[in-house]
């Protein structure tokens, strides 16, 4: 085989692996003429590369599929399943020659005239004679055509040089910035990369202890070079775990037609990176895994109606990088493990016996499917599936220093949780001394170094059995690393150091005897025998040579019994169970201000209460003054023909170093209630009526009457105490980062996804949102297809959407921005859409 | 990493190395050996296995550190700084068992070769696979995949 079908197959391959990315997306959205656009030109790639090599039989089926796809564009064929099928057997079988191609350097013998003829009748023309060579009639696609010259069967190998087949400009551009490299070639420069910073490191050594400066200057570029070249190689071995995931969507809309089930998979996270080594051994477990789900975890579509369910059942992928480690979730939203049948099974294969199965939480039953040699027998697998083959899926995660577990409800879904390092290999570590042994304590989770006891003055107390350390105004707990591995610790009464850590939400500190230096450490993955301990996340070779163990901070955490980081992870998105909607409690103040109904405004708002007696209020520029806190407050008297009295009860507010007061007939009580407004106000002044213990109350507009007094007060932002929730959808994780805590600043809280297929899980899981904000151009469903969604969904049409336009929009998509959104601001503007979002929110509460 | 590997010597066909933990003599069956070493430092994990001495790098690879004596019951090694190493491979992985001497490679002709005993005690009784009756001298044959499983059983 030459150079040319080598190269040819490889690329090839690449393609077609997004092929059926693309045309299950677009099986998905046929709308989308963005995509047949795609898969054309892929297919259009592949046939005239398959022409110029001589490659008759691969060209007949492109060709025929391309036709196809040139009538699905042009809106002859239907852009349904009576059309991807066919394409889909077509690709299959481009695979079944590329395969044979690769093996044996030729084209297997077969016939593909069915096939052909099959496609060509959906195309709407006669078959194409397989010798005939490229059709003149090819639909011209300008930059993608190929010169007819060039794609003749007939040009000969020696013009094989300047082969630039479906040369379109970014081809060029993108195969002059990159080379293929075999991974072969990759792994050796790491390993080498790897012990070079070992030999770094042990020179770094013997300079600290010789002080010879001859060598500063080419130790110091040594150090640097090295640092850089193993920066380099790590990044070159990164891949986002999409790749892995490249193929799911293929198998499961296989698996929906061979199971006769709907299922919908959602993959979140896709951009997430992992060492490819790592990923090669997840690859598979994950395809093991999601398969597992369609065929066993969901229900068929009757079942699932019976159980109230959405007929489609929902895979959903998650990754998301915590603390070095990526964790993987797959959920479903299916029938759950069968516990019974686990049980027994346990029992029968003697993993446990009858007494000790009765004492387990079904959780720890559950687990029993990652038990060696589970689930090679036949019951569960034939009867209730699940646990096929996940000893093997455990092992291999395992192999690789990951973790998996899994959370099952019956009825209502499985998760699996998978949490494996993002790489195997190199990363920055504080090496600590404890009972005269060192341990390595990963960089990334370390926030602050701190000295204690002796005459430090910071105190570690104990609290029962656990220890805490007070530092500045927080309270720490502490993990005093001797005791938890039952090492001689110092006497007590030493000087110790506490390493403060931060874990998910958890801030902790771990007590060391000493603190050496940081240093980049080659991370090696426990020996099997060691794995239990959870306190260690590796072990690496020092410069010195000597082994120490790498102290994993969430195991740390979770030993001195803080809740799993993973757990608490801020992006975490409950699958299986759908929240509640939020029914958060608000304080409220019910008043009176003369007859009608009572009044009511949320307390949060309220600086103070205050009687203010008749005599101290004074005349001054037309309204009624007090003096205050040494300075004159106006009065608004909200209730009408009021009797005399001795004093005003007053509600006082503030804002900045002014002070305005409502004056009320009487204060009535403080209560705590759902603040859900049942009846919206026509009246300026209220904002609506709500029911309190069965009494209906007026809410009243206390910005309004402030405004009354004040026409620049600014608006009471914690008037309603929950904090109102926004929903980002963008697919940049940048300005998803950046939006995130300004927002959050901003008083929000914030929940971001990547796409909208993302955040319509959201929906289905039961959230709930005062304004979602949402890029308008994102990869798949974009920000119009989007606002269409919610507009027509029953759950979120109510809610108010705010467009982000990545730059300055032209006349037509601003009409149209404003025919699907409520408001639309530019990306950069935050300003605008802090305002945005305070207008989308007043009204969002209004009409709640 | 598979350089390393090339470099151990590969083992016998059949035939055991004789080494002594505390007083007691055993056999390691050559097909497991990968390799003899003079005393290697190693380093103390917490938390880990009894049988468990530690870790040792060698060649930048590390490998779990093993107290044959105290599988079999006996004190822990007195000076592990000066204790031979004989490093095993079990299901893919290396580990080091830590004796005081380590002796010749023996072939012996399979018809020296026993059952246990039926009197043999635990862990004995588990950790041997055999014997070899050798001039009078009886060389018990280490099962070196019980010997990990049963490190394996007292880590879970």
């Amino acid at each position: 085989m030459d150079d040319l079908t080598a190269e040819f197959i490889v690329e090839a391959t690449e393609s077609l692996a997004e092929l059926d990315t693309a045309l299950v997306k677009f099986e998905k959205d046929p709308g989308d003429l963005a995509i047949v656009d795609g898969i054309f030109r892929i297919v259009h790639t592949i046939k005239g590369t398959c022409g110029f090599l001589d490659l008759p039989r691969l060209e007949a089926v492109a060709h025929a599929a391309e036709d196809v796809l040139a009538a699905v564009r042009a809106g002859k064929a239907p852009a349904d399943e009576t059309s991807i099928s066919p394409i889909l057997v077509a690709i299959d079988r481009i695979k079944f020659i590329l395969t044979s191609l690769e093996e044996t350097g030729e084209e297997p013998d077969g016939d593909d005239n069915e096939l052909v003829e099959e496609l060509s009748a959906l195309a709407g023309e006669p078959a194409h004679d397989p010798e005939a060579g490229p059709n003149s009639d090819e639909i011209d696609l300008g930059d993608v055509d190929v010169d007819p010259a060039f794609a003749s069967p007939a040009r000969d190998e020696a013009a094989a040089p300047d082969w630039e087949p479906t040369a379109n400009a970014t081809k060029k551009q993108s195969a002059a910035r990159s080379i293929r490299v075999a991974v072969d070639l990759l792994e050796d420069l790491i390993a080498m990369t790897s012990e070079l910073v070992l030999a770094r490191n042990q020179l770094l050594e013997v300079q600290r202890e010789q002080d010879s400066a001859a060598f500063d200057g080419p130790l110091q570029r040594l150090d640097l070079v090295t640092s850089e070249l193993q920066a380099g190689v790590m990044q070159a071995r990164l891949q986002p775990i999409g790749v892995a995931w490249a193929k799911l969507p293929r198998i499961v809309r296989d698996l929906e037609r061979e199971l006769g089930k709907r299922i919908e998979l959602d993959m979140l996270g896709e951009t997430t990176e992992l060492d490819r080594q790592v990923l090669e051994t997840i690859r598979d477990p994950l395809l093991h895994m999601v398969r597992n789900s369609c065929d066993h975890g969901l229900e068929p579509a009757t079942e699932r109606l019976a159980a109230g369910k959405p007929e489609v059942g929902r895979i959903t992928l998650h990754a998301y990088h915590e603390s070095g480690h990526v964790v993987i979730r797959i959920a479903d939203d299916g029938r759950g493990l069968p516990v019974d049948r686990i049980r027994e099974k346990a029992l029968k294969l003697g993993l446990a016996n009858a007494a000790e199965l009765a004492a387990m939480a079904d959780a720890d039953i559950a687990r029993f499917i990652f038990a060696n040699g589970f689930s090679t027998a036949d019951a569960v697998s034939a009867v209730s599936g699940r646990g096929v083959g996940m000893d093997v899926v455990r092992e291999s995660i395992e192999s690789a220093g990951g973790h998996i577990d899994v959370d099952s409800v019956e009825g209502v879904g499985a998760t699996f949780t998978i949490r494996i390092p993002m790489t195997l290999a190199i990363m920055a570590a504080l090496i600590v001394e404890c009972g005269g042994e060192r341990f390595a304590i990963p960089q990334h989770g370390i926030r602050e170094l701190v000295r204690v006891g002796g005459a430090s003055g910071n105190r570690v107390e104990a609290i029962g059995e656990a220890m805490t350390l007070q530092l500045r105004d927080e309270l720490l707990p502490a993990a005093p690393l001797a005791a938890m591995l039952a090492i001689d610790a110092r006497t007590a009464g030493h000087e110790q150091h506490a390493v403060v850590c931060e874990n998910g939400r958890n801030r902790f500190c771990i007590l060391v005897d000493r603190v050496f230096d940081t240093g980049e450490i080659v991370v090696k993955p426990l020996a099997r025998l060691l794995r239990e301990t959870r306190i260690f996340a590796g072990n690496t070779v020092l410069g010195d040579g000597d082994v120490v163990m790498i102290l994993d901070a969430a195991g740390v955490a979770g030993e001195i019994g803080l809740a799993d980081g993973a757990e608490q992870a801020g992006h975490d998105i409950q699958m299986a169970q759908p929240r509640p909607v939020r029914q958060a409690k608000t304080a409220v103040l019910l008043f009176k201000t003369g007859p009608g109904a009572l009044k009511l405004a949320p307390l949060s708002a309220v600086a103070r209460l205050e009687d203010i007696p008749m005599s101290a209020i004074q005349q001054a520029d037309g309204r009624d003054v007090v003096a205050f806190r040494g300075a004159l407050m106006p009065i608004l008297d909200l209730c009408e023909g009021r009797e005399t009295a001795d004093a005003l009860p007053a509600l006082v507010f503030g804002d900045g170093d002014r002070w305005a007061a409502l004056a009320v007939e009487e204060i009535i009580d403080i209560v705590d209630i759902s603040f859900e407004l049942e009846l919206e106000a026509t009246t300026p002044g209220v904002l609506g009526a709500l029911t309190v213990d069965g009494r209906t109350v007026d809410v009243i507009d206390v910005d309004h009457h402030l405004r009354r007094i004040y026409p620049d007060w600014s608006p009471a932002e914690a008037a309603v105490a929950r904090r109102n929730e926004i929903l980002v959808v963008d697919d940049s994780p940048f300005f998803r980062h950046l939006l995130n805590p300004l927002l959050r600043e901003a008083g929000y809280d914030v929940t971001a996804v990547e796409s909208a297929g993302a955040a319509l899980a959201l929906k289905d899981a039961g959230r709930r949102f005062d304004v979602i904000v949402s890029d308008i151009d994102m990869p798949g469903m974009d920000g119009f297809a989007f606002a269409e969604a919610v507009r027509t969904s029953r759950e979120w049409r109510e809610t108010p959407l705010l467009a982000l336009c990545g730059d300055a929009s032209d006349r037509e998509t601003e009409e149209k921005l404003a025919a699907d959104f409520a408001g639309f601001v530019g990306k950069n503007d935050r300003d605008a859409l802090l305002t945005s979002l305070a207008a989308a929110v007043g009204a969002g509460g209004r009409r709640a | 990493m598979a350089n390393a590997r090339a470099a151990i010597s590969r083992p016998l066909a059949r035939g055991f190395v004789e080494v002594r933990a505390r007083r007691a003599v055993m056999g390691v069956p050559l097909a497991q050996v990968r390799e003899v070493l003079n005393p290697q430092r190693a380093v103390a994990v917490p938390l880990a296995p009894a049988g468990v001495v530690g870790a040792l790098n060698i060649r930048g690879r590390i490998v779990t550190a093993i107290d044959l004596g105290v599988c079999l019951g006996l004190p822990p090694l007195r000076a592990p700084a000066t204790a031979m190493t004989v490093v095993v491979e079990e299901s893919d992985e290396l580990y080091a068992l830590m004796v005081e001497h380590v002796g010749e490679a023996r072939s012996p002709s399979h018809d020296l070769y026993d059952l246990n005993p039926p009197n043999l005690r635990q862990p004995w009784k588990d950790l041997c696979s055999g014997v070899y009756r050798l001039d009078g001298d009886i060389v018990p044959i280490l099962n070196v995949p019980r010997l990990i499983a049963s490190l394996f059983q007292e880590a879970a």
